[in-house]
Order: C-alpha cells, then sequence, then structure tokens
C-alpha cells in the first residue's frame, strides 16, 4: 500500500471519530433536558414559595445585646492589682484622713483655708476646762 | 514679756506682763500673794475662813469684806447673765453629789448614800444683804460656792493690777483676763485645749481687751455609787447637767461674763445654748460636743486667727 492511501484512511478515521463525538454529546443533552426537572431561579417569574430562598429581614429577631459598658457610680471599681515596677520599691501608700471632727458652722471651713497661708503663732496661753 | 507660773486656787495660774522694765517683774512677783489672799477670803476648803463662817451663820447677818462682796456682787450679776443657771448657791449639791473637798483629794471610788432628792438650790434672790454695811443674811437653808466666779473675779483683778505696768494676761485655770493689745499692737495668740487630745489646740484666738473662759465636764469628774459625776450642776434640778456639750469656750468683754456664758452653754446643750449664746452680740463661743463636733457661734470667726 502506498503513503498516500493510508494518510487518506487517516482523515477518514479522523473523521468518523469527530462525528462519533458530536453526535454523542448531542444525544445526552437531548436526553438529559428531556428527563430532568427545570431548575427554578430568582428570575422565575412563577417562584414556587415552599422552594425559593428570598432574604427577608425577620422583624421579630432577637437582637444581639449591645457591647455599651454600664458603670454604676456608687458600686466600687475593682482594678486588678498589678505592680509594674522598673526597679525600686513600692511606693508607700499615703492615706487621706477626714478631719477629727466636723464643724456646725461654716466659719470652720473658711478659717482653715486662710490660715494655711498665715499661720497662727505658738500661743501665749490656753484655754480648757483641765483646770490643773 | 515676763511671765509666772505657779499653782493656786486647784488651778494653774499664769500671769504674763508685756513690759521690759524691772517694776514689773517686781509686779508679777506679787501676783501669788495676790491671789493667796483671795483665796483665804473665798475658798469652800479653807476651814474658818469668811465664807465658811457665813455658811455656818445660819441665818444671822453677817458683815463681810469688801473683796467678798464684790465677788459675791459679781455672783448674783452672772446669775442675773445666765437667767439663773449660773448661781452660787449649789454648794449644797455638790456636796450631796460627792465633791465636799478639794479636787485633788477625791478619791477615785467613792462610796456614801443615794441621795433620792437632789434638792434644788435656792436663788439668790432669798440672800439678804445691806450695801451701806456689807452684811449678809443667808437663810439656813443657802449655801455658797464661789469657786468659778471667785476664779474669774481674782483673774479679772490681778490683770487690772497688773495694766498700770503694761499689757498683762492673767489665766487662772481656764478662765483667761487680757488687759488689752501688746504693745506692738497685735493681739495676743490664746489656744483652745481640745478636750480629746490634752496639750494641743485646735483653736488659736486673737484676743485684745476681752476675756475667755472654757467651761467642760471633761476633766472634773468623780464616781459617786457607781455613777459619773461632774462638777458643772444644772440649778434646775440639782445634778449635774445632762448635756451634750463636752466643752465650752466663750470670748466675752470680761472673764467672769465668759466664765458664766461657757457655763450657761454647757448646761443648756448645743441647740439651746447657741441659741443663747448668739442672741447676745456681745459673745462668742465654740463648743465642742461629745460626739467630736464643733459647733461655732456667728460672730465666733473674728476671734480666730485667720489673717
Amino acid at each position: 500500500m502506498s503513503n498516500k492511501s493510508k494518510n487518506r484512511w487517516l482523515d477518514v478515521q479522523i473523521i468518523l471519530a469527530s462525528l462519533a463525538v458530536t453526535s454523542t454529546l448531542a444525544l445526552w443533552n437531548l436526553f438529559v433536558k428531556g428527563s430532568c426537572p427545570v431548575a427554578s431561579s430568582i428570575d422565575n417569574p412563577n417562584p414556587d414559595p415552599t422552594s425559593t430562598f428570598v432574604f427577608t429581614p425577620n422583624p421579630t429577631a432577637t437582637a444581639y445585646p449591645t457591647a455599651t459598658a454600664t458603670l454604676d457610680p456608687l458600686a466600687p471599681i475593682h482594678l486588678p492589682k498589678v505592680h509594674i515596677l522598673l526597679g525600686g520599691s513600692l511606693p508607700i501608700p499615703v492615706a487621706a484622713q477626714p478631719p477629727a471632727s466636723a464643724s456646725g458652722k461654716p466659719a470652720s471651713a473658711s478659717k482653715s483655708s486662710a490660715s494655711s497661708s498665715n499661720p497662727a503663732p505658738a500661743p501665749v496661753a490656753s484655754t480648757s476646762s483641765s483646770k490643773p | 514679756m515676763k511671765r509666772i507660773e505657779y499653782k493656786a486656787m486647784g488651778s494653774r495660774i499664769l500671769a504674763v506682763l508685756d513690759c521690759a522694765a524691772s517694776v514689773g517683774e517686781q509686779a508679777l512677783e506679787r501676783v501669788p500673794a495676790w491671789f493667796e489672799a483671795w483665796e483665804q477670803l473665798l475658798s469652800r476648803f479653807r476651814p474658818g475662813n469668811e465664807l465658811d463662817r457665813l455658811n455656818k451663820s445660819n441665818g444671822r447677818p453677817m458683815v463681810v469684806s469688801r473683796t467678798f462682796w464684790e465677788v459675791f456682787q459679781a455672783s448674783c450679776s452672772a446669775e442675773k447673765f445666765t437667767g439663773g443657771l449660773v448661781t452660787p448657791t449649789i454648794l449644797d449639791s455638790l456636796a450631796r453629789l460627792g465633791y465636799d473637798r478639794s479636787f485633788e483629794l477625791l478619791p477615785p471610788m467613792q462610796t456614801g448614800h443615794l441621795y433620792t432628792s437632789p434638792g434644788k438650790p435656792g436663788p439668790t434672790g432669798a440672800i439678804v444683804w445691806d450695801l451701806p454695811t456689807r452684811s449678809l443674811v443667808l437663810p439656813e437653808s443657802v449655801h455658797l460656792d464661789l469657786g468659778g466666779i471667785a476664779k474669774g473675779w481674782a483673774a479679772d483683778r490681778a490683770v487690772r493690777r497688773l495694766s498700770h505696768y503694761g499689757p498683762a494676761l492673767v489665766a487662772a485655770g481656764g478662765d483667761i483676763a487680757i488687759s488689752g493689745s501688746l504693745t506692738d499692737g497685735q493681739a495676743w495668740p490664746i489656744g483652745i485645749e481640745d478636750p480629746f487630745t490634752i496639750g494641743t489646740h485646735f483653736e488659736i484666738l486673737k484676743l485684745a481687751r476681752s476675756g475667755v473662759a472654757t467651761s467642760g465636764k471633761d476633766y472634773h469628774r468623780w464616781l459617786k455609787d457607781g455613777i459619773w459625776q461632774h462638777h458643772i450642776i444644772d440649778p434646775r434640778t440639782g445634778l449635774p447637767a445632762d448635756t451634750d456639750v463636752l466643752a465650752a469656750t466663750v470670748v466675752a468683754p470680761s472673764v467672769m461674763e465668759a466664765e458664766a456664758a461657757a457655763k450657761a452653754v454647757l448646761i443648756l446643750g448645743s441647740q439651746a445654748g447657741l441659741e443663747w449664746l448668739e442672741a447676745d452680740s456681745g459673745l462668742a463661743g465654740v463648743l465642742v460636743l461629745e460626739n467630736g463636733t464643733r459647733i461655732y457661734s456667728d460672730n465666733m470667726e473674728k476671734h480666730l486667727w485667720i489673717n
């Protein structure tokens, strides 16, 4: 057999293979369309309510609690006792002491501020009920 | 500035004279003799003295010395000034309560019978006197104790005598008489002792010609029949004053007024006492209550060392 006849046979085989593949795909598509239901979509003019997924906000949905913190002004704030020391020793805490006694008149309040600017001298004498 | 300090009338006496001259020092040295003479006349703890004889006169007229007369009149004025709250006729009440000797001699625990009827002291109005002859008639049921008034009167009299030599101050216990400003024009700094912390002052006063006195139930206390007593007698009951005031300090034109007013305020208690104090514009004071609260009268601020 000559080379020319061999090439013509090969071309025929290629054409036949192409026709076989094309016909197979065509038939496959034909049978698939006939046996499967059509999937509905959002664009479907007659949607099935039982199968349609439509996002609608639910007004009765429970809201998540917000992250706003409410502080009770009377409640003590407990801070973690963390000491960050960069050297040295802990500072000595200074406790503010209330006055030993309260005054029933505003006179004591005004005098105390003025006294600090000009301290009174040492008394020459003192009065008390401790007579001796 | 010269000073002398010693003990008399059961109290610490302090006399200060703002005078550099030696005559001032000589005048100060005479102060103890003055007080001794007055104590001899006026103390209820000196048997046989003028007061003792008057208290034992049993209604008979008795001529008294000029000094005694002055102090008696001062005590009558104090009674009138305080509406009867301060009276010299409390001797029987004091004795019934166990204060029948000098306070230093009182035992820490004194036993005795219970008094069921304390007996109210009689007013000085029951005493009859005659000015020209300086004679007094003391009813049998009335006996005098000139204690507080006598101390104030002595401080007042001593400061008057010392003021001939310069600005002077005399303190007899808590009763202080001041003749006037210091020679440099400054006021005298006077401390008010804190009854809760002896030896410390909670206030410094600036005083010129005036008197200041403190009356309190914080020191003169004694135990009788298991009950604490104090020497501030309420004439309305004849018993130690039932009051919420622990100590009252009053500034007044004279030390005798200050002494009487301080005692009256203590007897009245904080509320009525402050009202009584503020009703008289010549008086100013501070009350220390038993719970530690201090109450100032409206016009007390001008006497405080704030400028």
